[in-house]
């Protein structure tokens, strides 16, 4: 099985802020890890040296064995191509890309796939896999914010990664839709992703299988 | 395989941004204009000042006065570096037109180095041409009553015979063939002139007793070092100058400084307005960029989807340009240059030859991959933490 693990992580800000304390935590295939705190926590940072988003001051990050975190930057991207997606609170698609195209998104720089029609067919799979194949020749303009967040869903499992961090997937939905994109997420840790939540919203709690407490930078034990 | 990808993000791009899309076709399209109208015009007059006065059949020639009793001095001369060929030069002849067709005295000269002016009406002379002349366009003659110059139009002579004498009182009966173009700076416009040949004969003819000196013409291979002959001259007891050569290059001198400052700065401004406007562009779509690089897009990846952009733009840009240039070339831009310089040997004119329009768009082409590579490792430094937050 697949995992991440982060060992010791601290981040500091320039030099003054340290936003991550020592921080480790382990991502397994097949698991829904949630990450609640309040705003300033570090959850936010957490997740960008998870995701390779950024690099720690200090401490080790670990995928599938594999310290990433002294890599150089285009190893560090291939990484994230490979085995990392995300959802962001802001679903960040391009308006001028249909749902499919954006879905496309990640599979432009993937040589496993040969041509654009093998890409089409793919992104159009996984549009139905969310729900939403009838939208998807639709501009995000002509989504709904849950239906937009579907197609970023859709969007991070494009080159089929190990693992799925999402930032508070939740936080521009209302409620009806936030049931939607939890019950998304928990359907593809059942079918063996590894997914990382991070948010502040307690419904999230029931999907969990682990939850962890950020303050101040400082990860508090696992709840259950 | 991944550049053909792009496409799509380049087409997306290009229409979610029209407004910038078709001001940088416009700015572009412009500077094309000047840079391609001003290079083509820089390097007409460079060729022309290059081939036809540096290269000029005069300015490859040197003229030696040997005394006539040096037996010895046309083989030594002959046989120096860089002289490729040496024949006898005749003296010019004074002329008095016998028919009084001109009031004036003539000078019968000749072409140097077979050389053949712009014949703006008649015909060339031909090496089998006896007793023939090229005459000047106008000829200045002088009014004898008033001594005020009067302008001949020697067009009306082509083809006719006119009746000269010489200060020896032969006869020279000279049919014209054609009248040459008096702006040519190589000839002297109170000339008529014939081939070396012919003026040679006319030379045994009206020869003078007292003569002591041969002159000699030297033709010289291109780059030949003209001081350094002239001094080798001396030693085989020659005298040798340079032919002189009528035409004042300072003037285009400053007209190819003044062209290459202009090129020069549309170049410093087409420069620095791209790479403002792209700058500006690439600062607005930061969340873009950064997505890409979430993405797992590397700096390569990040580089072509930025160059191909604004190499499609340009490329719109420059054909518009090419068509656009043409039309300015002919209506505009030519008929200024010409009444500028009127006739001449040199010429200022703009034209856009295939080899000019691909160099300059090669010039576009690099200076619009330095500003997108500058600009690519710029958003290498976008914190990707900006995708974390909210809208």
């Amino acid at each position: 099985m697949n995992s991440i693990v982060a060992k010791d992580l601290v981040k500091v800000y320039n030099q003054k802020v340290t936003a991550l304390k020592e921080v480790s935590i382990t991502i397994n295939q097949g698991e829904f890890i949630v990450v609640m705190g309040h705003s300033g926590s570090g959850k936010s940072t957490l997740l960008q040296m998870i995701g390779l988003l950024d690099l720690p001051t200090s401490g080790s990050i670990f995928i599938n064995s594999k310290d990433v975190s002294k890599l150089p930057k285009n190893a560090i991207a291939d990484v994230r191509q490979k085995s990392l997606g995300f959802v962001f609170q802001a679903f960040h698609l391009n308006p001028q890309l249909k749902a499919y195209e954006n879905v496309m998104l990640p599979m432009l720089i993937n040589p496993e796939y040969k041509n654009k029609a093998e890409m089409e067919k793919k992104a159009k799979e996984l549009i139905d896999v969310v729900g939403l194949s009838e939208r998807a020749e639709h501009y995000p303009s002509q989504l709904s914010g849950g239906e937009q967040q579907r197609v970023a869903v859709a969007r991070a499992l494009a080159n089929d990664p190990d693992f799925i961090l999402a930032d508070e997937p939740t936080g521009n939905l209302d409620s009806e839709n936030e049931v939607i994109i939890f019950t998304l997420l928990k359907e593809l840790a059942q079918q063996g992703k590894g997914i990382m939540v991070v948010s502040h919203n307690e419904s999230i709690l029931e999907y969990a299988d682990r939850v962890y407490y950020m303050k101040d930078g400082v990860l508090g034990d696992e709840k259950r | 395989m991944t550049i053909v990808n792009f496409l799509m993000l380049i087409k997306a791009s290009v229409t979610q941004q029209k407004a910038r899309s078709i001001v940088f076709v416009i700015f572009n399209a412009i500077c094309v204009i000047c840079i391609l109208l001003t290079s083509s015009v820089v390097i007409r007059l460079w060729t022309d000042m290059d081939q036809k006065v540096n290269n000029h059949p005069y300015n490859k020639e040197l003229m030696v006065d040997v005394d006539i009793n040096n037996k010895g001095a046309k083989d030594k001369l002959a046989a120096m570096d860089g002289v490729e060929g040496i024949s006898i030069s005749p003296y010019d002849i004074v002329l008095t037109s016998a028919d009084k067709t001109f009031n004036s005295t003539v000078n019968l000269s000749y072409l140097h180095m077979d050389y053949e002016p712009v014949v703006t009406k008649g015909s060339q002379l031909k090496s089998t041409d006896k007793d023939t002349v090229l005459m000047p366009e106008i000829y200045h003659d002088k009014d004898l009553q008033t001594q005020m110059r009067i302008d001949v139009d020697c067009k009306k002579f082509v083809g006719k015979e006119l009746n000269f004498v010489d200060e020896n009182g032969n006869q020279y009966k000279l049919k014209v063939a054609g009248t040459y173009d008096v702006t040519d700076p190589a000839l002297d416009t109170q000339c008529i002139y014939t081939s070396c040949d012919q003026l040679l004969k006319y030379s045994e003819k009206s020869a003078d007793d007292e003569n002591e000196s041969i002159t000699y013409s030297l033709a010289l291979a291109k780059g030949t070092n003209k001081q350094q002959l002239i001094d080798e001259c001396e030693k085989y007891g020659g005298v040798a100058y340079e032919n002189s050569f009528r035409i004042d290059l300072s003037t285009f001198n400053l007209s190819l400084i003044i062209m290459v400052i202009v090129l020069a700065v549309f170049l410093v401004m087409t420069v620095m307005g791209t790479s403002i406007f792209i700058s500006g562009c690439i600062k607005n779509r930061t969340n873009e960029l950064a997505l890409y690089r979430a993405l797992g897009y590397k700096t390569g990846h990040i580089f072509v989807i930025i160059f191909l952009e604004y190499l499609l733009l340009l490329l719109i840009a420059y054909i518009i340009a090419l068509a656009l240039s043409a039309v300015c070339a002919q209506l505009i831009l030519n008929p200024i240059l010409a009444s500028m310089v009127k006739g001449g040997l040199i010429t200022l004119t703009a034209e856009v030859s295939p080899v000019s329009a691909l160099i300059v768009l090669g010039v576009f082409v690099a200076v619009l991959a330095a500003i997108c590579l500058r600009m690519t490792n710029f958003t290498q430094k976008i914190q990707l933490a900006v995708l974390l937050k909210e809208k």
